[in-house]
């Protein structure tokens, strides 16, 4: 039923609620409503953290072969040479496919390498080995954890090095 | 650290429309120290997150993307954590026909509930808030013009209209059901006639030294305003002697499902009441309707003199309303003959 509901929603441009209720109406409904039977919050102990605006995109990294694009979360390219940075885009580039889909089309550029929680939070270090060999391919490395693209917490190499090297 | 699989049913995603096929669908993890992507999330499913949940818990965020345009929506968010309460919360109406679009929905004079079911709290006053209670939010929009759905991101950002905590109940940890009932939507405060929009419940985990305040769990109900109707064309107390006249029937805001009919009957008799449509006005829609009828030929309506009501009424999954009553409507098509006979 959400999805229903999400689809109808899509279908709808989404407009700011911009019909504002007046300071009278909204002092009767705050005074008439059952919630106030229940524990009040005192001054300052309902704050509450909204985010304005969350998005996707711009927690990710967008990766095109020209034809299509996938996303994969902010840090889990770890390696990009300098020849296929133009693979890089910060905005779609034809249409979408997963990233099982878009990896299995794109072997010819893109790698992936195992690592595990711990490593991506960065509580256990990566291979050094590993990382060395990483940051000397030609492809694009995406960090990857039971095939699903995974951040590598910057440092997790046990170096000074960021998670993200080019060459 | 704890580690704890958990069937992470905000994967359940049944999607019956075609527009569902431009988009994709992702779910992400985030908890400290990195963000994993599920690969390949379905329409519908369930699996087990794989990731060591923390006490700063995880968060799961249901994503689905536009395949070219780019156009993303957060679906759902869920916060988990090995020790952080736990919330789900539901608004229930008396009427089911929202389900065929995907809404819950209710007219503005009517009642509905909210239940709250939270578990993990405990009653050590001495124990952090985070620990012991979870905020409860009401936040209400109404809707622009033409507008018939809100971004609950929209609604939510909002200051909420109401607020409350709800506390452990008499065991620690065990799952405590708080229901609230409105009599009412909180809109009948603006204009019971023309107020259309959303109210928005809202569950937060609160924030401590080791959790950040987090939504738990939300739902909402559409409310649609009170239905207006007018009848021109006929005049209370006017006789009317041969065809009967055209009427118009203005209707304005029709419950989404609903019937609307114009009859009329003997003023000592409702039981006889005749349509003078040809056929009801059904509304089997996402929102309110407004329209206008033309009405004529309804003479049968009418088959005897005498003095009648009309009536324009409407039934939705509530009740039935009177919009309109004209009486008396004085019928009178008897011709009386004055003549002089002339004698031989």
């Amino acid at each position: 039923m959400k999805t229903l509901l999400i689809l109808l929603a899509l279908a709808t441009p989404l407009m700011a609620a911009d019909v504002e209720i007046s300071p009278e109406a909204l002092a009767a409904i705050r005074k008439a409503s059952p919630m106030a039977k229940l524990e009040q919050p005192k001054e300052g102990e309902a704050k509450v953290i909204r985010a304005d605006s969350q998005s996707l995109i711009n927690e990710s990294i967008l990766l095109h072969d020209g034809t299509h694009w996938t996303l994969v979360p902010k840090g889990a390219v770890v390696h990009i040479p300098k020849i296929m940075k133009d693979r890089v885009t910060a905005k779609p580039v034809g249409t979408l496919l997963t990233w099982t889909e878009f990896l299995s089309q794109n072997q010819g550029w893109i790698s992936t390498c195992e690592v595990s929680f711990e490593q991506a939070s960065g509580k256990v270090p990566l291979d050094p080995k590993k990382v060395e060999f990483w940051q000397k391919q030609d492809k694009i490395m995406v960090a990857v954890h039971l095939g699903g693209p995974i951040s590598v917490k910057p440092g997790s190499e046990g170096t000074e090095t960021p998670a993200i090297s080019q060459r | 650290m704890k580690r704890i699989s958990f069937i992470l049913a905000l994967l359940t995603l049944p999607v019956f429309s075609q527009e569902s096929a431009n988009y994709q669908n992702i779910i992400r993890q985030i908890q400290s120290g990195y963000t994993w992507q599920t690969s390949d999330v379905l329409p519908t499913g369930t699996g087990t997150a794989q990731g060591a949940l923390t006490e700063a818990g995880s968060t799961f965020q249901l994503w689905t993307i536009h395949k070219t345009l780019g156009t993303q929506y957060l679906l759902d968010t869920k916060t988990v954590g090995a020790y952080m309460p736990t919330g789900d919360i539901s608004v229930a109406t008396t009427d089911a026909t929202g389900t065929k679009w995907g809404v819950k929905r209710s007219r503005i004079d009517k009642p509905f509930t909210v239940t709250a079911v939270v578990s993990g709290l405990m009653k050590d006053t001495s124990l952090p808030d985070a620990s012991r209670k979870v905020l409860m939010e009401q936040h209400i929009a109404l809707y622009p013009a033409n507008v018939i759905s809100l971004a609950a991101s929209t609604v939510l950002s909002n200051t909420p209209v109401a607020t409350a905590f709800i506390t452990a109940g008499s065991v620690d940890r065990q799952a405590t059901t708080t229901t609230i009932n409105y009599a009412q939507s909180s809109f009948m405060s603006v204009n019971p006639y023309t107020s259309k929009g959303e109210e928005h419940f809202v569950l937060h985990a609160l924030a401590d030294g080791n959790i950040a305040q987090t939504q738990l769990d939300s739902d909402y109900v559409q409310i649609w305003p009170l239905p207006v109707g007018a009848l021109t064309g006929l005049t209370a107390g006017a006789t009317y002697k041969g065809a009967m006249p055209a009427i118009t029937v203005n209707l304005t805001n029709l419950y989404p499902f609903s019937t609307t009919d114009v009859v009329a009957y003997p003023v000592s008799d409702a039981t006889k009441a005749v349509s003078l449509m040809t056929s009801k006005y059904v509304v089997d829609d996402k929102s309110s309707r407004t329209d206008a009828l033309k009405i004529t030929g309804y003479d049968a309506a009418f088959p005897t003199d005498g003095i009648y009501t009309v009536e324009v009424r409407t039934t939705d999954p509530f009740d039935t309303q009177k919009l309109v009553t004209i009486t008396p409507i004085i019928v009178n098509r008897t011709l009386s003959i004055r003549a002089m006979q002339v004698g031989k």
